[in-house]
């Protein structure tokens, strides 16, 4: 036939400003995650000595018992770490979607609490409450009569830790389970007589099974991979972060590093794939058609849920009141006068406020650079209508970071960016290094958020513009981004919030002078300037409080402000808002 | 006026995968006429005006404009005006902006207003150019859609159902608004669409699709009185497909069917099965008896008028009469 | 064309977005002056910068520098602090491409080990014939010269021990007695020098075998194994330990900070290390490490050590014996081999590991 022979259609400027676009960002992500990571794998199967490739590392490994035992006690924390934090999130999210209950945007808001901390400052809330000196161990410094010992350091103490840091992720995943339903069935349920208890179990467990699932994973991965909790209040219990942690900060023994990094990474896989497996089977649960859930009255549910939100609330605003309070003493417990000194950190294994101001530093840096890059890269993967193994490559190494654990990426980075002949060395020891490690870290829970956000503009709206031989950064600046708004606003606050309270990946990278204010908190804590550590993680907390809630305030703004224009907008706004916050749960792994 | 077609597609094929979108088509478009392709959904009508618009790339075949071979110039380049289905309004930006969004640096600053204005005007919505689209109504937004692709006085439109997402009464007040906006520019159009009483009121040519393949290309009066498949006489409008000997189809359009009362010559006998009341006219449904079509079903429209003369009584005997000129056949 | 140039503009700009980062954040540092809060280095056009690997406290190093800076204003010291097992492992995973151009102020076992891999370069800094025998390298020119020297102290907190009725203990014996049980706190041998000169002390004071036998007794009393050498005294001043076995300087400036404590040096002799600097080796040795390794053995920053630590390095009858120590601080410290205890350092490590590192829970 004549016209057989396929035609390529020439690039127009679009198509090849974005064939460079799509290699340059592949290159980037093949520089920060490709090749640490296989840095790291290196670094594991190769053996130290004889640099034979193998598993000699981990013969070794598993043949010291005191490293091999620590595998068996951080399953033992994060199994029960997730069955306990799994059941408490789930009344507390029951109370807030299915009950009427009173104050619920207050209960929401503490229960977030933790967020916003770095996990260090739970257990030195911990150790203030039910150390050996703490407010319930001493019975009050002795002003109750009664007092009790919960012999807080060891896996207690860091099961409780764990409790805390994995309860808000965990009720944030269920909350938006339990707000998917269809009350068409509660209905028809009804009309069939069922009983409401039978109803709990064959309609509301069933249609959040999946969500109760993807939470267990959130939570038993990151119980499984932190380093602050176990390190404040693990005693001697070893787990396996802080093993990570002494092999390469203590011994510079970076194989065994290695080694308990690959191990670390075993869960978060797992997760991975179950939660792939699951997002693929839940579509379809909820139609356009379902119904939303009617809250029908009943006085004891509530009053017995309103306790029970109450409790919970009420330990974790003592445990940051406790922060709060021993920041502010003088010599706890011995001499309760207050005192700001702890505040000027001049005597501390810190330096002085500078870790505070770096984190700052860093935290903007990583909002602002990553949210671009990010998005972009979201765009690109997304929106561009060619080059699809291109667009796919980019995609799969985006997704990459959702399985790797903070600790593990701060460890390939030095294993990658340290190499003496690496190009790239000279960015180690500087702010682009705790930058890049924190984008790398945060990147998958952003770029699922700017992908979702993307999804929801229409396809056409491109192609639009593309037809009309509009420049497609013009496109993407004009149209893309001012929609994505409420996204990318979100991603900042996320990307802000989260590269303040993280030490994971940090611990390993920081350079002389630019100790973020996480890991000070960890050195201060090592050294034993615990009050001082309490006031750096107050610090911490306040900021991160008044960023996110600076951020609600001008949303509220904004969306008042825009209400004039049409409600359509801002109901669009909120759901990408939701979506986010959904996105954002699995969040620092 | 034979000379060459304006646009031209020639023996384009395109799959996706082990689905195949097109299968070698070729179909010609003279200048300022308005196409339609029609078809049902997959039929492959959205792919082929993608494949116009550059947004897809054929396997086979090509494109070509006024004697130039396009097939290869990306979307950008191509000079067309394009209404997406969606409209692909950008919701940030009012009325006025949309339209001026694509001639910013391609024309002077007041050229450019004076562009949008003039659109603005064209369409009739020059009193709510500062609106959102989320502000206006759905006929609103495909004119606004409508203004923003011809802003650019591009060689040819591009309209990808672009009345489907609107309800019926506005939808016939725009099929007529556009085709006369049509006229007025000139300018050659193609539009796609699933809905055959759209394509027959608006095009000047109608290229029937289904399955890859075309079926008929043709003016409406002529798919609808000889269409060239058993397919085309079914997708447009209603028919009665009455199958003969040796495999043979004969078809005949139910308002060409006579009832009669009794038996007259050439009439075959049949039973009344339900009559549907639809206004001006009713349906009715039967069954014939005759030995060689025994139980075949077919309707009949009958004017109101004619039908209180007639005893359409369920189970009631009648008699059918159809015109031989009105009956097609195919083979 | 005109395209491809603005493409090449904006991947310019993305670039520059990445190194400008990178290069406010050297800037952030100048201006931060490190932890030496010498502002003036800002200014200075020959940038004279040299980086010092130090394990020396926190709060000391800040007042030691103020003399440096003053007599050297055009140098910017960066200092990098740890504690001494970390400053250690850190200086030998960077052996092939060292950061550091000194070390200041690191233990002189930890040097010892450095030395073994060809880390230090020998260099008599001026005044060295001040310095005592005992306190540096025998070799002529040596390749560490100490400035103080530190040892094992116990901090006892004394409001804890009243409550339980308990004396205070003054020996290494009677820290393994039952009564003490879940109290004791000591730092972790591989982190700490402190806990490394402890260890090491033991097994010197009473020979391998009994001192092993005397920390297997020891680890069923103890409550927890901390990472730096000050922690435990943290920890005795503010309760969460009853007993922490850390050094005599720790001890004495939280009891001057108003904790319940008391400093009690053992009956048995204290194990001690040197605080040694040195030069690093490397391709380019920088005049000013040189110059900075005079000034910390002068004068002035002598006097400042000797506000903290009873025990410096200079020769001389006059040296100050600071508040809190007792009378005759060298004949606290044991006979003790500094060059034996960094040999035999790894296997002893290793040895401490096994027995008493990441066994679960200590039973409290």
């Amino acid at each position: 036939m004549m016209h057989s022979r396929k035609k390529t259609q020439s690039y127009g400027v679009n198509e090849r400003h974005q064939v460079v676009w799509l290699i340059v960002l592949a290159i980037l992500m093949f520089v920060s995650i490709g090749f640490p990571l296989f840095q790291l794998f290196r670094k594991a199967f190769i053996d130290s000595k004889t640099l034979e490739l193998g598993f000699s590392n981990f013969i070794t490994y598993f043949q010291t018992p005191s490293l091999s035992h620590s595998i068996i006690n951080t399953l033992n924390i994060s199994l029960w770490t997730t069955a306990i934090s799994v059941v408490l999130a789930f009344i507390f999210a029951y109370a807030m979607a299915r009950t009427g209950i009173a104050a619920k945007p207050l209960f929401r808001y503490i229960a977030m609490l933790p967020l916003f901390t770095p996990t260090m400052m739970h257990g030195i809330g911990l150790t203030y409450l039910f150390g050996n000196q703490g407010l319930f161990t001493t019975g009050f410094f002795g002003w109750l009569p009664f007092s009790f010992d919960i012999h807080l350091y060891g896996s207690i103490g860091i099961i409780i830790s764990e409790v805390i840091y994995t309860f808000p992720q965990a009720f944030l995943i269920l909350s938006i389970s339990l707000a998917v339903t269809d009350y068409r069935m509660y209905e028809a349920a009804e009309t069939m007589g069922v009983g409401k208890i039978s109803q709990f179990f064959h309609i509301t467990l069933p249609s959040v099974k999946f969500g109760v699932i993807s939470t267990c994973f959130v939570c038993f991965t990151l119980s499984f991979t932190d380093f602050g909790a176990p390190k404040v209040v693990g005693g001697q219990y070893n787990v396996l972060a802080t093993d990570i942690f002494k092999q390469v900060i203590g011994q510079q023994n970076m194989s065994m590093g290695a080694v308990v990094g690959m191990i670390l990474i075993v869960p978060s896989i797992c997760s991975f794939i179950v939660d792939r497996i699951i997002s693929r089977k839940q579509q379809g649960t909820f139609t356009a058609k379902s119904t939303v859930y009617v809250i029908k009255k009943s006085r004891m549910r509530d009053l017995w849920l309103t306790l029970y939100c109450s409790l919970i609330s009420g330990c974790i605003v003592l445990l940051f009141a406790a922060v709060g309070f021993a920041s502010m003493v003088k010599i706890w417990p011995y001499n309760l006068t207050l005192t700001f000194d702890h505040y000027r950190f001049y005597n501390a294994a810190g330096a002085g406020l500078s870790p505070f101001f770096n984190s700052v530093t860093m935290s903007f840096y990583t909002a602002i650079i990553g949210t671009a890059v990010i998005f972009f890269i979201a765009y690109m993967t997304e929106k561009i209508r060619l080059f699809a193994p291109l667009r796919q490559l980019l995609y799969f190494l985006a997704m990459i970071p959702l399985a790797l654990p903070g600790i593990v990426i701060g460890l390939a980075f030095i294993f990658f960016f340290n190499l003496p002949n690496n190009p790239l060395h000279f960015i180690y020891n500087t702010m682009t290094i705790l930058v890049l490690a924190n984008i790398v870290h945060f990147f998958s829970v952003n770029f699922l958020s700017a992908t979702t956000a993307l999804k929801q503009l229409d396809k056409e709206m491109e192609q639009a513009a593309d037809s009309m031989n509009v420049s497609f950064y013009r496109t993407f600046f004009r149209i893309t981004v001012p929609m994505c708004m409420p996204a990318i606003t979100g991603m900042m606050v996320y990307l802000f919030v989260n590269s303040m309270v993280t030490v994971s990946a940090l611990v390993f990278l920081y350079g002389t002078d630019l100790k973020p204010a996480s890991v000070a908190i960890v050195n201060m804590e090592d050294a034993g300037d615990v009050a001082e550590a309490a006031a750096m993680s107050m610090l911490i907390l306040l900021l991160n409080l008044g960023v996110k809630g600076g951020y609600e305030g001008v949303v509220a703004l904004i969306n008042k402000h825009r209400s004039k224009r049409s409600d359509k907008l801002r109901i669009k706004a909120n759901s990408l808002n939701s979506i986010k916050d959904s996105v954002g749960v699995d969040a620092h792994v | 006026m034979t000379s060459l077609p304006y646009l031209s597609i020639q023996h384009v094929t395109k799959t996706f995968g082990s689905f195949t979108a097109l299968n070698d088509i070729t179909v010609d478009v003279s200048k300022g006429q308005f196409t339609c392709l029609l078809g049902p959904s997959g039929c492959g009508k959205t792919t082929l005006m993608r494949i116009i618009a550059g947004l897809e790339q054929p396997d086979q075949g090509c494109v070509i404009v006024n004697g130039n071979d396009i097939t290869s110039l990306p979307a950008g380049e191509r000079n067309v005006g394009m209404v997406f289905q969606s409209y692909a309004l950008f919701p940030n930006m009012s009325a006025s902006q949309n339209i001026a969004f694509a001639l910013k640096g391609k024309l002077s600053k007041s050229e450019i207003t004076e562009k949008t204005k003039e659109m603005l005007d064209l369409v009739g919505l020059t009193h709510l150019k500062d609106r959102y689209p989320v502000q206006l109504s759905g006929g609103q937004q495909q004119r606004v859609a409508l203004a923003r692709a011809i802003a650019l006085s591009p060689d040819f439109l591009l309209l990808d159902e672009p009345l489907s997402a609107l309800d019926a009464k506005v939808r016939h007040k725009l099929r007529k608004e556009l085709r006369e906006l049509q006229e007025k520019l000139g300018i050659t159009t193609i539009m796609v669409t699933h809905d055959q009483e759209e394509a027959l009121t608006m095009a000047d040519q109608i290229v029937v699709m289904n399955d890859a393949e075309i079926e008929q290309i043709g003016s409406p009066r002529d798919v609808y009185q000889v269409p060239a498949s058993p397919f085309v006489a079914d997708f447009i409008g209603s028919v009665n497909l009455i199958p003969l000997q040796d495999d043979r189809v004969m078809a005949i359009r139910p308002e060409y069917i006579q009832i009669q009362p009794s038996q007259v010559e050439g009439s075959v006998p049949a039973i009344v099965q339900q009559v549907e009341f639809r206004g001006i006219y009713s349906r009715v449904y039967l069954k014939l008896t005759n030995q060689a079509w025994v139980d075949k079903e077919v309707s009949v429209d009958v004017l109101d008028h004619d039908a209180s003369h007639l005893n359409l009584a369920r189970q009631s005997v009648v008699h059918l009469l159809m015109p031989e000129r009105r009956l097609i056949h195919f083979t | 064309m005109k395209k491809w140039v603005s493409l090449l503009l904006v991947s310019m700009m993305a670039m520059s977005i990445t190194v400008g980062c990178a290069n406010n954040s050297k800037d952030a540092l100048n201006g931060k002056a490190t932890n030496s809060g010498e502002k003036k280095s800002v200014e200075t056009k020959n940038n004279k910068e040299i980086t010092v690997y130090t394990a020396l406290e926190d709060d000391q190093i800040q007042a030691y520098l103020t003399s440096y800076s003053t007599q050297h204003p055009e140098t910017k010291v960066n200092i990098v602090r740890d504690s001494t097992g970390i400053i250690t492992a850190k200086l030998l995973a960077e052996k092939d491409n060292p950061v550091a151009d000194a070390v200041w102020g690191v233990a002189a076992t930890s040097l010892l080990a450095l030395d073994k891999e060809g880390l230090l370069e020998p260099y008599a800094p001026v005044g060295l014939d001040r310095i005592q025998d005992k306190f540096r390298d025998n070799a002529e020119t040596p390749k560490w010269v100490g400035i103080n020297a530190w040892e094992t102290a116990l901090v006892v907190n004394t409001v804890e021990l009243e409550k339980k009725n308990l004396p205070i203990p003054t020996s290494y014996e009677d820290l393994t007695k039952s009564e003490y049980k879940g109290m004791i706190v000591m730092p972790n041998p591989a982190s700490s020098g402190t806990g490394f000169l402890d260890v090491a002390g033991w097994l010197q004071l009473m020979g391998e075998d009994k001192g092993w036998a005397f920390m297997d007794k020891l680890h069923e009393n103890v409550q927890a194994y901390t990472h730096s050498g000050s922690k435990p005294a943290k920890m005795a001043a503010a309760g969460e330990a009853v007993i922490g076995i850390s050094f005599g300087y720790r001890g004495i400036t939280e009891k001057k900070k108003g904790a319940p404590v008391e400093v009690v040096f053992p009956s048995e002799g204290s194990g001690w290390d040197v605080e040694a600097n040195g030069l690093i080796k490397k391709p380019e040795m920088k005049e000013e490490a040189k110059q900075f390794l005079d000034w910390a053995i002068s004068d002035e920053p002598m006097k400042e050590y000797n506000k903290n630590y009873a025990i410096i390095a200079v020769k001389g009858e006059g040296t100050l014996i600071p508040e809190g120590y007792t009378k005759n601080p060298l004949e606290q410290l044991i006979n003790y081999d500094l060059v034996k205890s960094a040999n035999s350092r790894d296997a002893v490590l290793a040895e401490w590991s096994k027995r008493y590192d990441g066994k679960s829970e200590p039973k409290s």
